[in-house]
């Protein structure tokens, strides 16, 4: 009987820690998948259109919103000591800092044409990231 | 593809046609590579070429969007296995970094 409850522990905590593995992935996914979201739209924002009006400070705490949400995501990668999760992580933030940093030089809307073409590639590119994800589970 | 070959024939300045060579002959390559990416990478260089020329883009849109593609490319390289990556950089990223060191400034200049 004791080997029998031994054998059901086993059990319970192999369950419970793969458990624990397969949401610590899911919880990397989700923050890529936010990421790609969020950046999508801060394109988007930031892209001529009718009745839009450039606003600096409208600029500023979108960045500022967007800058956190790159910054835990960095930070939940780096505890989790997978060089090629950071690695994707650390190459969407660079392009994030990019187009941040292009748009508060330039202080103008992306024009339309060039936005899609930079948003299909951008777009690829967090899939690429969540392909990786993928392969890692 | 016989838009990008138009613009690439426009270029006359002797100082890059080793480079021009170079660029075709990875771009035939990448054309008909068994990778997706290696495909869609020369499918895009060839339109923002096309349309360099045409001005539809500007030369900072067009450095931008290679620069957007190679981060891309960085990342399609992180997922391929080790033995891979070397040839999948040269589909990619040198050819990438040809055109917009060489090819770029030539294609202004023949407007």
């Amino acid at each position: 009987m004791k080997r029998f409850h031994s054998v059901v522990l086993i059990i319970c905590a192999a369950l419970f820690l793969g458990a624990c593995a397969s949401t610590k992935d899911a919880a990397s996914r989700d923050a890529i998948a936010n990421l790609k979201t969020a950046h999508l739209a801060y394109i988007d924002e930031f892209t001529e259109g009718a009745g839009k009006t450039w606003d600096d400070q409208k600029l500023a705490t979108s960045t500022a919103s967007l800058e956190k949400q790159f910054a835990d995501a960095e930070q939940a990668a780096a505890t989790k000591k997978d060089a090629r999760r950071s690695a994707a992580i650390s190459n969407l933030h660079s392009r994030f800092k990019k187009h941040s940093s292009t748009l508060e030089r330039r202080k103008a809307f992306f024009k339309p044409a060039y936005a899609a073409d930079l948003k299909e590639v951008l777009s690829k590119n967090y899939d690429l990231a969540l392909k990786g994800e993928d392969i890692r589970s | 593809m016989a838009a990008v070959d138009d613009v690439l024939n426009g270029i006359k300045d002797d100082s890059v046609q080793a480079a021009k060579a170079q660029l075709q002959s990875l771009l035939q390559q990448a054309r008909t590579d068994s990778r997706e990416f290696a495909r869609e990478n020369a499918a895009l260089l060839e339109k923002w070429l096309v349309q360099l020329q045409q001005g539809e883009l500007s030369q900072e849109e067009f450095n931008d969007l290679i620069d957007e593609q190679r981060a891309e490319a960085e990342q399609w390289a992180n997922t391929q296995a080790i033995g891979g990556q070397a040839r999948a950089r040269d589909l990619t990223l040198d050819v990438l970094e040809i055109a917009v060191q060489k090819i770029a400034p030539a294609v202004i200049a023949a407007i």
